[in-house]
């Protein structure tokens, strides 16, 4: 869906009956909900009779976005990857997260295997009250041995649910994988200019997506041409433009040119999501941790590029927790400003004794007092300023001295501390009176950076007595 | 094409079909793989596409896939970003052995579009006094700290620095309260020390910093330092006025707002601020800790200035230490088991790593300069410029890694 669609251009394509099947009262209302990608063309029932066919094919088409979706996996642990609008998450947003994968191999020992597999499959982490995990499992053929490579995807298959990546770029040991994965539309890697036709009956006979890959971009478009002139289906290819751990630059150019070629162009070959292979930094890395080290940080540029999906090798935590948690940030929709939940939060090891700061629930000022505090035992309360900072929310009445007051009392304050005193940001000391006059607190205006806080509390506490 | 009687290719087309095995059309020939044709009466022919499908409807059918070529788009960008030197040498007016060059940017970063004239730059940070550090970054300075000029030379001499961040945190009225004429004493001898240009940075106190940094300035006459920081809360002018009269460059520092960064470089403008003595620093949010802002603001900035908007041309440098801020950097491996139940791997791994993707995300973003504080940190990140900047030779054939890792 290129982005200057609109509501109108999408309500002029349905029935327009207003008959509110869909949950939606209106068909202008339903527009919307397609445009916010919040509801399916199908979700009409109008739309799916037989004289709208056409209809209904169009109006998918209008609204399919210039990067296509593709779904690797089935069932509950199945991701979608792709499925882009804009090159700059600031012009909209980022959509589907980069999908991270890491690797087994089909020569690894037996039990040195399995323990890798539920390795990646019970990693989680939860940050900012989201949980943080692996997408997938890709499974190398060292052995290129059909066999070999059977059994080992066999075994993964066994100890995860987790969608699966089959890596060869012998059509026979993809096959061999096959037979093993009923039902689980395994992400194929790689067709390339020589083996493209096997590939694609592949991908063809067993309904899974396939990697192109290749580093010529003409090279990219004439596989991908072919194979969907053979009957590939557009929801079922996935770009590599293979990842040259040394030089990124070459990486990034062809990064960049596939992703104009999609978005700004829609140019049909290419409108694929795009797979990166930081492992290729093992290649040619001899020493552990700094392979690790090296592949962890080549993916950070590609992430920052809006690459789709990503292969690692490594399986320490200290390098794949940062792209884990830089997916999380740039994948934030810049639309909706993150925010925390209005409650009282505790920092460190709070007791009846500790300081009560007030802030804004803007996830960015919150987690930056809470940073700030870090080494303080206090508590904080994210006032619900609808995500705006301190300053904004103030000016724009969304932080009152009546949100306060009622948290006071909603929160427990009183059974929490024995004093009797909250500290306000210094950019909300207009509220301070107002607060003591309706609450019977004390209030001390802090800082207006909450860099400062431990300074201030250095100076200010314990409260005085008066 | 040689001319034959038509029944007589079809009669030798004919018998040759039953032996057929397969097909390969390239270009306009038809290669029919075990067909001996010569054994037929030495025939030599070439046959056209049009002849090939009245023969082969079906096959010619499916193999005339037309490819669509692909253009890729190239970007010509209306602007270039300001530059902006740092340090002067001798012949001008100073005594720095090298001076950097920000800026001169005429495309995103590392794009296809074409080469930016200066690869961004790392400066070290060094404070002059006993600045509180995660134990992970200070064992590699425990012989230096509270030395600055010690700390400075270290940088340079053990780490390569190209530039170095000299913080004046102890003139922090809240701390040591060191007054700007001693402060200005360390800058003289940092300066006598390394000859590399220099970053002078205050120690946040808005009321201080002006005086502060004002007294530097005139340590470092001529040198053409860059000044940290100008901004819109606290006396600005001072600043301006020490950098115009003493031969340096002011950091405009705002707080992740467009609008405001372009404010503060306006009113620096208008003050009479040349524009090559302007850098940006609109704030560094670290890996986690609301990064994505940073990210986007400086992708705005950095896409706007290239467009031509005069008041954000110029170069950006960002403030990577505040990665250290994040408990996923410095806090010790036992901890987090304890904690919060999980492994987090040793820091003196993840600490760096966490500093490397805040300072990475920013050059993706359009950064020109980082102010990082760990050598390993500092390390990668040069190196990873290098390979972005396709000064490394390239790896043949990645492709082998589904076999050979």
């Amino acid at each position: 869906m290129p982005m200057d669609i609109g509501p109108m251009d999408v309500y002029r394509m349905l029935p327009g009956d207003n008959c509110g099947e869909c949950g939606v009262k209106t068909c202008m209302g339903f527009a919307t909900e397609l445009i916010e990608r919040r509801a399916e063309v199908d979700d009409c029932p109008l739309m799916k009779e037989p004289e709208n066919e056409k209809q209904r094919t169009d109006l998918i088409e209008l609204l399919t976005p210039p990067v296509r979706p593709v779904k690797i996996g089935a069932g509950e642990k199945a991701f979608t990857i792709g499925g882009e609008e804009v090159m700059y998450r600031h012009e909209k947003t980022w959509f589907n997260q980069v999908a991270i994968l890491i690797d087994v191999d089909d020569e690894m020992d037996k039990d040195e295997l399995v323990e890798r597999v539920e390795w990646i499959t019970d990693y989680s982490r939860i940050k900012i009250g989201e949980t943080l995990s692996f997408d997938g499992i890709a499974v190398r053929s060292k052995s290129q041995d059909p066999s070999t490579f059977k059994e080992t995807v066999k075994l993964v298959d066994e100890n995860t649910d987790y969608p699966l990546v089959l890596c060869s770029y012998v059509p026979e040991v993809l096959k061999s994988g096959l037979e093993v994965l009923d039902g689980r539309r395994p992400l194929l890697y790689a067709a390339t200019l020589d083996n493209w036709e096997e590939v694609s009956e592949l991908a063809m006979e067993n309904n899974c997506p396939m990697v192109i890959s290749s580093d010529d971009i003409d090279e990219m478009v004439e596989v991908s041409t072919r194979a969907m002139a053979k009957g590939v289906e557009d929801d079922q290819i996935v770009l590599d433009p293979l990842t040259d751990p040394n030089d990124l630059r070459e990486t990034t150019n062809r990064l960049v040119k596939l992703r104009r070629a999609a978005i700004e162009d829609e140019f049909e070959p290419l409108r694929f999501p795009l797979l990166g292979i930081p492992a290729t930094a093992w290649i040619s890395e001899g020493n552990k941790n700094d392979a690790a080290f090296i592949e962890s940080t080549i993916s950070c540029s590609l992430i920052g590029n809006g690459i789709d999906a990503l292969i690692y090798h490594s399986d320490e935590i200290w390098s794949l927790m940062p792209p884990l948690v830089l997916r999380q940030d740039l994948y934030q929709d810049p639309r909706n400003p993150a925010s925390v939940d209005p409650k009282l939060n505790e920092v460190g090891d709070p007791d009846e004794n500790s300081p009560i700061l007030i802030t804004s629930n803007f996830a960015l000022t919150y987690y930056t007092v809470e940073g700030d505090c870090e080494g303080i035992d206090c508590y904080i309360y994210p006032v619900d300023t609808e995500g705006t900072s301190v300053t904004s929310a103030v000016a724009g009445d969304l932080m009152t001295s009546d949100k306060i007051v009622d948290a006071i009392e909603e929160e427990d304050f009183e059974g929490k501390v024995n004093h009797r005193t909250i500290i306000l940001p210094g950019n909300a000391a207009v509220l301070s009176g107002q607060i003591e006059v309706d609450s019977g607190w004390n209030v001390f205006v802090g800082p207006k950076d909450s860099s400062g806080i431990k300074d201030f509390l250095s100076d200010n506490w314990p409260p005085k007595e008066d | 094409m040689k001319l034959y009687d038509k029944d007589k290719i079809k009669k030798v087309l004919q018998e040759a079909l039953e032996s057929i095995q397969s097909i390969d059309l390239e270009e306009d020939e038809i290669v029919l793989e075990g067909v001996d044709l010569e054994a037929k009466g030495d025939l030599e022919f070439e046959i056209s596409q049009k002849a090939v499908s009245q023969v082969f409807p079906q096959i010619t059918e499916a193999e005339e896939v037309e490819i669509e070529e692909y253009e890729p788009v190239i970007k010509e960008m209306d602007n270039q970003i300001q530059e902006v030197k740092i340090g002067a040498t001798s012949s001008e007016g100073g005594t720095r052995k090298e001076t950097v060059t920000l800026g001169g940017e005429k495309y995103l970063p590392f794009y296809p579009d074409g080469d930016n004239p200066h690869n961004p730059v790392v400066t070290f940070d060094t404070f002059d006094r006993e600045e509180p550090l995660p134990s992970v970054i200070s064992k590699h300075y425990e012989d230096v700290i509270g030395r600055p000029s010690e700390w400075a030379k270290k940088s340079v001499d053990e780490y390569g620095a190209k530039m170095v961040t000299l913080h004046l945190t102890s003139t922090d009225p809240k701390g040591e309260d060191t007054s700007p004429k001693e402060a200005a004493k360390t800058v003289e001898e940092v300066l006598e020390v390394v000859d590399v240009p220099l970053v002078i940075g205050g120690s946040g106190n808005p009321d201080k910093d002006p005086k502060v940094l004002e007294a530097a300035a005139e340590a470092a006459e001529g040198e053409r330092c860059l000044l940290a920081s100008a901004t819109l809360d606290l006396d600005w002018k001072t600043i301006a006025d020490a950098a115009l009269e003493y031969n340096h460059n002011v950091l405009a520092w705002t707080t992740i707002d467009i609008n405001l960064q372009k404010e503060l470089n306006r009113r620096l403008m208008n003050y009479g601020v040349d524009r090559d003595r302007i850098v940006m620093d609109p704030t560094t949010a670290g890996l986690g800790y609301g990064i994505e802002y940073s990210f986007s603001v400086l992708q705005r900035i950095r896409i706007s200035g290239l467009k031509g908007d005069e008041e954000l041309d110029f170069p950006i440098s960002n403030g990577v230490t505040n990665a250290w801020g994040a408990r996923e950097a410095w806090m010790g491996a036992e901890i987090p088991k304890e904690k919060y139940g999980e492994d987090w791997g040793p820091r003196e791994f993840r600490g760096p790593l966490w500093e490397v993707f805040t300072g990475l995300t920013m050059i993706m973003a359009g950064s020109d300069m980082l102010m990082a504080l760990h050598p390993r940190a500092v390390m990668v990140l040069k190196e990873m410029v290098k390979r972005l900047s396709g000064e490394m030779d390239e790896l043949p054939y990645p492709q082998k890694w589904v076999t050979s890792v």
